[in-house]
């Protein structure tokens, strides 16, 4: 591990890490975070697999999107909030221009009987692409301190509110996530102390 | 194109679900789809569906559906606005 860490590369400068966030970007179809440990780990060997394990998770538990705190935390770990910046910005210029390309292309055509059916086809794999997702992150939740029947209610309560009531994220994000917090809180601290009595 | 959208409120939702995109951007999704299609009457289901479609099969970060979303809706100055709100 500390040989590991010793052998790292950095990045020269800005410049070089605007270019490396752009190319990763752009190999990234259907999400780009698996290309980005291939590039900054394997490639470059500016970070180490656990390096970028660490930054992912915090990324993903902090606000916002997760690949933007990811280019954010590894920008700024080399060259401050000015490499913060120069990643963001290698993530998202290019890949938006031709994503805006494309877009404004699908607006002269979309009409088009071929052009409708195509994009029908890919938003059937985008909704596949996203159940997949969701299905990962359950994975997870058999070790959730919660227990599973409490993650189901939470999960099914989730989805009735967001597909079915249709009501705004905000106030089922605060109510749901705060009695989540709450259960788990009072759970871990149960276990706590059955812990330090057993021992 | 509408030439009336309300970009400020746009820019104020889309920048409240940035920061509960918490585990991934795709999560607000539902929420765009009530506020755009729904609320604001912007967008038709169709176009909904081909934003995010266009979104994942182009390279570059899926978090991008949304500033597709707004082009649709409102143009270059709604995408611009979107994605300074989406950028924590």
């Amino acid at each position: 591990m500390t040989d590991e860490t010793h052998s790292l590369a950095r990045p020269s400068s800005e410049k070089e890490l605007f270019v490396a966030f752009t190319l990763l970007a752009l190999q990234g179809f259907g999400g780009v975070l698996a290309v980005a440990q291939r590039v900054l780990c394997e490639q470059n060997r500016w970070l180490t697999k656990e390096q970028f394990v660490e930054i992912l998770a915090f990324g993903q538990v902090l606000p916002g999107p997760n690949v933007c705190n990811v280019a954010l935390m590894v920008g700024d770990r080399f060259f401050g909030w000015r490499g913060a910046f120069a990643a963001l910005a290698g993530m998202m210029a290019v890949p938006l221009v031709i994503v805006l390309a494309i877009t404004a292309a699908y607006s002269q055509y979309a009409s088009n009987p071929v052009v409708a059916g195509a994009l029908k086809g890919m938003g059937a794999v985008a909704a596949g692409l996203i159940v997949g997702t969701a299905l990962k992150l359950m994975s997870a939740l058999r070790a959730n301190p919660m227990g599973i029947p409490a993650c189901a209610v939470l999960l099914v309560s989730a989805f009735v509110a967001v597909a079915i009531l249709r009501w705004p994220l905000v106030w089922i994000l605060l109510g749901l996530g705060t009695l989540a917090c709450l259960l788990a809180w009072r759970r871990l601290r149960a276990d706590t102390a059955a812990a330090a009595e057993g021992g | 194109m509408p030439p009336s959208v309300d970009l400020l409120s746009v820019f104020g939702h889309v920048l409240l679900l940035s920061l509960l995109a918490i585990g991934g951007a795709i999560t607000v999704a539902p929420d765009m789809h009530r506020l755009l299609v729904g609320e604001m009457g912007l967008l038709s289901d169709v176009q909904f569906n081909a934003s995010i479609a266009i979104a994942q099969a182009s390279p570059g970060p899926n978090v991008l559906f949304v500033a597709v979303m707004v082009y649709q809706a409102a143009g270059l100055p709604g995408a611009a606005a979107t994605l300074a709100g989406a950028s924590p």
